[in-house]
């Protein structure tokens, strides 16, 4: 199963580390990975193809829990007829096709 | 001050009464200020001692725990202990010194990350780059480890941290939040699942104990008059003399309490994770029950089986919310019937001591002031099946990471917290040689620990396990060369005594319970003694093996 995640995360030491050691841990792999630092410096937003096979919804409340996490959000990726836009980072939701 | 003094400050806010922990160079600073700290330092005479010991601090008495060490390898003894609070859902907040910041990263003398190394077995960890970050991050690190699902908190301080100078800062006014109220519509959904219910079994796990929720669960206990398991961290949430517990299930649960599971059609599950100790293979466990799941952490619920409804939140509120009669007399009174007819026998024969009926005999010959901690294998099992626990802090087990050496460092913790109980540690010939050390903080301190060592010679349940699942091939489980254990434990400095026929069990005990400082009851048992039942790996809890006594 491909998970589309968008994490907000409070930028301190560690915190994107956390993130990819639960990612790991609950059985999930990295095939895509973005992250950005916007204005205020204070946070990092990243965004994160996975692939796995595991309930991806324990992963997305495991993360949630993480101390550093603000908010997070999953898509299931499945073929659409036409590309689906986040206004987050303008990275594609679920490619065409 | 120095950031060091600011630390005792902080500790000495957050109301701890005693750190566990050993010096070393890179936390020299905070021990320079603990000689005019208000609270008092044990001296473990190793890390995990330290750790284990905060961890049987925190379940007995409540409160967070607290053991701080040196950086490198120190901190690295810690993780053992850190791990297993982690596992069990236990508060601590373990400190560590750190290198200089500007020797960070360089491989430095003792250096090691701990933020790396314990970011998978910590609710989270924190590392002060200034001063003004102890402000903060440590009254945010009781804070985290107390609140909602419980768990150990790391706070690594580089050494120049702790010896800038800075100003006392005012007390922080930030309160804990309270735990989340549970969704109305979710209990409403659980109470039409109750009282549709014809088969219902409450399945009771340590969060009950840890959320300060067991009078709303045994009122809730009450009211529904459904038969309870418990978990081996739910023991003692429920009196185990109480006529609706069919005690512990799983693994090495009863017979009444599995079958039971198998056999409903409503599992409530409260406080627990659904552990595989507990349910055996996943696919068969409680084949035709709906699950009513409640739990503070979201991320148990479903984590392994999706519940009919999920409930998360405010224990109390929730239990308060479900407390209803239901009519399930025919129900209840098979469980009932089935746990009478399967209680246990403690004849056995031959003139060796039989360990469950020695367990057995020591929790009546307690008071109700006893906290027996345990170390990890046969001893402990037994202890969960065989001795009665009233309250849930009185038994302190490594339920979770299963950590051979537990039972002696947090019994310490335990009389530490509560003086008034008596401690008993049961212990394998494995397990105690694990932290056997501590023995000297007994004597130091004068704590009137008791220690009950169940001496197979063996490594009991891994050669129970190879005897049962590996064709007899015994790999590296004769303990036969083992110490003179009283030898050992005179050397302490603590007094002992050895019993090895079944007419001596009630002379042992009486020494044991009758001495009035530390004392050391050496029982040599059978080899061949199993812990029975026993669901074999990857098995059904309905295919519960029972074996001959011994």
């Amino acid at each position: 199963m491909k998970v589309f995640m968008q994490l907000k995360l409070f930028n301190r030491e560690g915190s994107l580390e956390r993130v990819l050691g639960v990612v790991r841990l609950r059985g999930f792999q990295v095939t895509e990975m973005a992250a950005h630092q916007p204005g205020d410096s204070e946070t990092l937003d990243v965004t994160l193809k996975l692939n796995g096979q595991r309930e991806s919804e324990n992963l997305k409340q495991q993360l949630d829990k993480l101390y550093d996490v603000e908010h997070v959000e999953m898509f299931i990726m499945a073929p659409v007829k036409s590309a689906v836009m986040s206004n987050f980072s303008r990275q594609p939701l679920a490619a065409a096709g | 001050m120095r950031g060091a003094d600011f630390v005792v400050k902080a500790l000495e806010r957050e109301g701890v009464d005693f750190v566990f922990g050993y010096p070393g160079g890179a936390i020299m600073p905070v021990y320079d200020a603990l000689v005019e700290a208000k609270f008092k330092h044990v001296l473990v005479r190793h890390e995990q001692g330290a750790a284990l010991a905060a961890d049987g601090y925190a379940r007995a008495s409540g409160k967070v725990g607290v053991c701080l060490a040196t950086s490198g390898p120190g901190a690295t003894n810690l993780v053992t202990g850190i791990a297993n609070a982690f596992m069990d859902s236990v508060p601590i907040v373990a400190i560590t010194g750190q290198v200089p910041t500007h020797y960070m990263g360089t491989d430095a003398f003792q250096e090691t990350d701990m933020l790396g190394v314990t970011m998978s077995i910590v609710k989270h960890s924190f590392l002060p780059r200034s001063p003004e970050d102890l402000f903060w991050m440590l009254p945010e690190a009781f804070r985290v480890a107390r609140s909602g699902r419980p768990g150990p908190v790391l706070i690594d301080i580089p050494k120049d941290v702790q010896l800038a100078m800075i100003t006392m800062p005012e007390a922080p006014t930030e309160q804990d939040k309270a735990d989340a109220s549970p969704d109305p519509a979710a209990l409403a959904a659980a109470v039409e699942l109750l009282e549709e219910s014809e088969q219902p079994i409450i399945y009771a796990g340590g969060g009950i104990g840890m959320a300060g929720a067991l009078d709303a669960f045994r009122e809730f206990v009450e009211a529904t008059r459904i038969p309870v398991v418990t978990t081996l961290k739910g023991i003692g949430s429920l009196d185990g003399q109480h006529e609706l517990n069919l005690g512990m299930l799983g693994m090495h649960g009863l017979k009444a309490a599995n079958l039971a599971v198998q056999e409903s059609d409503l599992l409530i599950v409260i406080g627990a994770r659904l552990d595989d100790r507990a349910t055996g293979k996943l696919d068969t466990f409680a084949p035709r029950a709906k699950l009513i799941h409640l739990d503070i952490d979201p991320a148990e619920l479903g984590k392994l089986r999706r519940p009919a409804v999920a409930v998360r939140g405010n224990l109390t509120e929730s239990l308060n919310a479900l407390r209803a009669p239901i009519a399930i007399r025919n129900w209840r009174t098979r469980c009932l019937t089935r746990k009478a007819e399967t209680a246990w026998d403690y004849n056995a024969p031959g003139e060796d001591i039989y360990a469950p009926r020695l367990l057995r005999l020591l929790t009546e010959r307690s008071g109700p002031k006893t906290i027996i901690s345990c170390d990890v294998g046969q001893h402990q099992m037994w202890v969960a099946q065989h001795c009665n626990f009233t309250e849930p802090y009185q038994h302190l087990t490594s339920g979770g990471l299963g950590t051979m050496g537990y039972g002696l460092p947090a019994a310490i913790g335990a009389w530490l917290a509560r003086p008034d109980h008596e401690v008993i540690v049961v212990s394998g010939d494995g397990s105690i040689m694990m932290n056997i050390q501590e023995l000297a903080t007994l004597n130091r301190y004068g704590i009137p620990i008791k220690i009950l060592l169940l001496d197979n010679s063996h490594l009991g349940l891994v050669r129970q396990w190879q005897e049962l699942f590996f064709e007899e091939r015994f790999s590296e489980v004769d303990l036969s060369d083992n110490p003179e254990f009283i030898q050992v434990a005179e050397a302490f400095g603590i007094r002992g005594m050895k019993i090895e026929h079944k007419h001596q069990e009630e002379e042992g005990l009486e020494a044991l319970l009758q001495a009035k400082g530390p004392f050391f009851l050496h029982v040599a048992i059978h080899p061949e003694t199993s812990v029975w039942p026993l669901v074999p790996p990857g098995k059904s809890n309905a295919d519960m093996m029972e074996g001959a006594k011994s």
